[in-house]
């Protein structure tokens, strides 16, 4: 770049910005001025927590609702507005509320809402996110309510960090959502121009008052101490950019000060340049390749390891990912500190997932002659246009092209045509391998249940394999309705031992999050492992985190 | 018949084209595989009853005959119904946006013309000189460039190493002087192409006038070579512009689709590329229809000027 280009950006932004704010008369009347200019990926579609299925209206509207609790970075729950959760026994829980908290249209909050919110999501498209485990509440006065759960429910705490608290007006029908969000969070909803932008400015009385904020019963203490009363950020605009590369380009050109989930090529250039830069951590999910159980040779379950052995993850992640990700043996993320261990992963990828050619050739040769099928073995890996996902089925083709027992092609769909297809009730009898990516979250029943159970099979979800082993589902069952967490642990680990055995999937790699900011424009700022709470850093004073504007 | 009882006559013909149009998109975008239904659920469970009911939402547990005439009646009500992906309506949806692409639109539709004619004429003037070779070889290059490489390349160069213009459009409205001055970047590139047709028919067009008698009259009256070219040459050319520029209306609001996306301009073209991958068919409806008309409209106009510019032709 020419030596110019800083102090003609400055130059320009300057200008830009005396002529927008007198044209458009700017809106609010703003002390510090303090403004945080990121991105989202697509427009946001719904501010109803009720009908959100995408990603982004989750992010967009994250700041401005508050769930009862929260969780931190690491995967603690954290008192939002529940002080506390007690459970009275194994099916009724006890809400303590936060008082003198109210929502931006000035009512105030009480267990009334709470109730209405819960009650709101029966019949809509998230009806599962709170009928899963509701089955009724009692108000016992304004500030505390009992829930009561269809059958006991190990992630209720995690759970209700989904659920975005709604004013009970929104339940009779007196406040309309479709005009913009109404929450208790620290920002409220400014303005949303359509495929333009969304804005949320710092809301007025915010109930946090600055100090420690304590835990949740036996969560340990909150950090909260260091984190201001009031965001620091005054004003965050959202522009909504689709094109990737037009969002790379808008961060370097100075447009905009925070970028998401930046296309794998241009990391390294991004990382190239002194004024960004460029975080990335784990995140909750992994790709995998799902075998379509009831045709041969995926029926057998030596061609499965063999496949699953024939995956170069290493490679996989240097090529395609430019070395950021780690491989998976199993399907519950590392994030998950109290699931996962790195002893357990590799101990699964010595048994069965692991690369090996070697062993992959016995495995194959023992399989093919089981099924007595001569190869090689005609088919196709099926896959949506995420490049990504494409250039790892590609070496995963290379692969098993070498080994003279497949002849193996790539099948792109676009993305409605590839979701029929894995999820349609015969996606085991397909002649095809598919390519499928699996976001979970915080709790690990989120990592197996939808993909391995039996009763979740396509098309009532997502076990696009049909994998059905009672044992497994025993497993789940019981790990689901144990509270106790070293319990849960050892109940997880054997199911994914038992999946990791019988291969309906082959894992691949755990994804990551990456984000790139301006670094002399954002101070703070921390990635959450969670897309869809991917600005839970802006200001989060139950993780102690939060956000400021640099001096640029 | 007269001028207005072929006006009247060919706008009642428009009917039955924009119906068949209505009916044509309705049944393409029910052949699409997937529903609204299968996007608002994704991989979440889902009980048989939910899908029953989200399904009888959109109304597709009835036959596609009955829910095309569903739709028609309320479309002639001017009622386009609600999205499927939000709780917003249609119109609002098309309304918010019409504009953004209408601006754009017509920005890059004149530098085509003012680019595209001109530069048609000299090459026609100056046939055979490099100047018409060097025309020619860049007005290929631009009908065979693709839009969305050549607004990433104008990004690049504009956008982040010279850093002289915004990437993404400013906050401001839509006739402020930063938009439009942020427009020019994606007019030229939704222009090029137009512009290079332009360059190529003006320059059929005029060398084809050229050789006329009439050009020969003027030019022995003694009149400028100046007045031959503008006033007589190129008033005749114009006829079969005329034609080709009403086509063109429809070309630059199918390169919006890309256009709109790279420069992140909130227009028509973006609402439509993202209705068709949601399966939000009454979006995908009401836009097909709008542009169809827009197009049938441009035509309609495109004859009347075409009658009215050349009263030999017989209607």
């Amino acid at each position: 770049m020419p030596p110019f280009t800083t102090s003609r950006r400055r130059l320009l932004r300057w200008v830009g910005a005396a002529s927008a704010a007198g044209l458009a008369g700017c809106a609010g009347g703003s002390d510090d001025g303090s403004e945080l200019v990121a991105t989202l990926g697509a427009d946001v579609s719904t501010y109803d927590p009720t009908l959100a299925n995408d990603t982004t209206s989750q992010k967009a509207f994250g700041l401005v609702y508050e769930p009862l609790v929260s969780v931190d970075f690491e995967g603690s729950v954290r008192p939002t507005l529940a002080t506390a959760l007690e459970r009275r026994d194994d099916l009724t829980w006890r809400l303590s509320l936060r008082e003198g908290v109210t929502f931006h249209d000035g009512s105030d909050f009480t267990a009334a809402d709470v109730q209405a919110t819960f009650e709101r999501y029966e019949g809509t498209p998230r009806e599962s996110d709170v009928y899963l485990w509701y089955d009724d509440s009692t108000i016992r006065d304004d500030y505390t309510l009992d829930v009561t759960l269809s059958e006991p429910y190990a992630p209720f705490r995690l759970s209700l960090g989904g659920i975005p608290i709604v004013p009970e007006a929104v339940a009779t029908g007196d406040l309309d959502l479709s005009n913009g969000p109404v929450g208790t969070g620290p920002y409220a909803f400014d303005t949303h121009e359509p495929d333009r932008l969304y804005r949320l400015v710092r809301a007025d009385d915010h109930w946090y008052e600055g100090g420690e904020l304590g835990g949740l019963s036996g969560n340990g203490t909150g950090d909260g101490g260091e984190v201001p009363a009031e965001p620091p950020i005054e004003t965050v605009t959202f522009r909504i950019i689709v094109e990737q590369s037009s969002q790379v380009a808008a961060l370097q050109g100075g447009d905009i000060d925070l970028a998401n989930n930046p296309p794998a090529d241009a990391v390294s250039d991004l990382r190239d340049d002194d004024g960004i830069t460029v975080t990335d951590r784990l995140a909750g999910g992994f790709d995998m390749l799902v075998f379509p159980l009831a045709t041969p040779p995926f029926s057998n379950r030596d061609v499965r390891e063999g496949i699953a052995r024939s995956i170069p993850r290493e490679e996989i992640i240097d090529s395609v990912y430019g070395g950021i990700g780690q491989p998976a043996y199993a399907p519950i993320s590392p994030l998950l500190d109290d699931y996962a261990s790195e002893s357990f992963l590799a101990e699964m990828g010595e048994e069965c997932m692991g690369y090996d050619p070697e062993r992959a050739r016995e495995l194959f040769e023992a399989g093919f002659a089981a099924l007595d099928i001569s190869p090689p073995y005609e088919t196709a890996i099926v896959t949506n246009e995420t490049a990504d996902r494409v250039r790892w089925a590609q070496l995963v083709r290379d692969e098993l092209n070498a080994t003279d027992f497949f002849d193996v092609s790539i099948e792109q769909f676009e993305w409605n045509t590839y979701i029929e297809r894995v999820l349609s009730g015969d996606s085991h009898r397909s002649e095809d391998m598919m390519a499928l990516g699996w976001s979970g979250g915080w709790d690990p029943d989120t990592y197996l249940r939808n993909l391995f159970y039996g009763g979740q099979a396509t098309p009532s979800c997502c076990n696009a394999a049909h994998y059905a082993n009672d044992e497994v589902d025993r497993l789940l069952d019981e790990a689901l309705t144990t509270y106790d967490t070293a319990e849960r642990r050892e109940r997880y680990e054997q199911a994914q031992r038992r999946v990791v055995a019988d291969a309906p999937v082959a894992f691949v790699r755990f994804g990551t999050r990456i984000e790139a900011f301006r670094s002399d424009a954002v101070e703070g700022f921390r990635t959450y492992p969670l897309d869809s709470s991917e600005f839970t850093a802006i200001y989060a004073p139950w993780a102690g985190a939060y956000t400021a504007t640099g001096g640029g | 018949m007269s001028l207005r009882r072929y006006v009247l006559r060919r706008t009642l013909l428009t009917l039955p084209i924009l119906l068949g149009v209505s009916a044509l998109t309705f049944g393409l975008v029910k052949l699409l595989p997937g529903t609204p239904v299968d996007y608002v659920l994704q991989f979440q469970e889902a009980t048989p009853e939910l899908r029953a009911s989200l399904r009888a939402q959109y109304h597709l547990d009835e036959p596609i005959w009955r829910q095309y005439l569903l739709w028609l009646s309320d479309v002639l009500r001017l009622d386009f119904g609600e999205r499927v992906v939000s709780d917003r309506s249609v119109s609002a949806a098309i309304a918010e946006r019409l504009p953004e692409t209408l601006v754009l639109g017509s920005i890059s539709f004149l530098i085509a013309l003012l680019v595209g004619i001109p530069t048609g004429v000299v090459a026609a003037v100056r046939r055979g000189t490099l100047l018409d070779e060097g025309s020619r070889v860049v007005a290929l290059a631009g009908i065979a460039t693709p839009n969305f490489w050549l607004g990433l390349l104008l990004i690049l160069v504009f956008g982040v190493h010279l850093n002289v213009v915004p990437v993404i459009p400013p906050v401001a409205p839509l006739l402020a002087p930063e938009s439009l001055a942020f427009l020019v970047l994606p007019a030229i590139t939704l222009g090029t192409a137009s512009a290079a047709l332009f360059t190529r028919l003006t320059r059929s067009a005029v060398t084809e006038q050229l050789r006329k008698e009439y050009v020969r009259a003027a030019r022995a009256k003694g009149l400028p070579e100046r007045t031959v070219i503008v006033k007589h040459v190129l008033r005749n050319s114009l006829i079969s512009v005329v034609t080709v520029a009403a086509v063109q209306v429809a070309f630059l609001v199918d390169g919006a689709v890309v256009v709109e996306r790279v420069f992140s301009w909130p227009g028509l073209g973006r609402l439509l590329v993202r209705a068709i991958l949601q399966r939000d068919f009454p979006v995908v409806q009401a836009v097909v229809l709008l542009v169809a008309t827009a197009v049938v409209v441009a035509n309609l106009l495109a004859d009347i000027v075409y009658a009215w510019l050349d009263p030999r032709i017989t209607y």
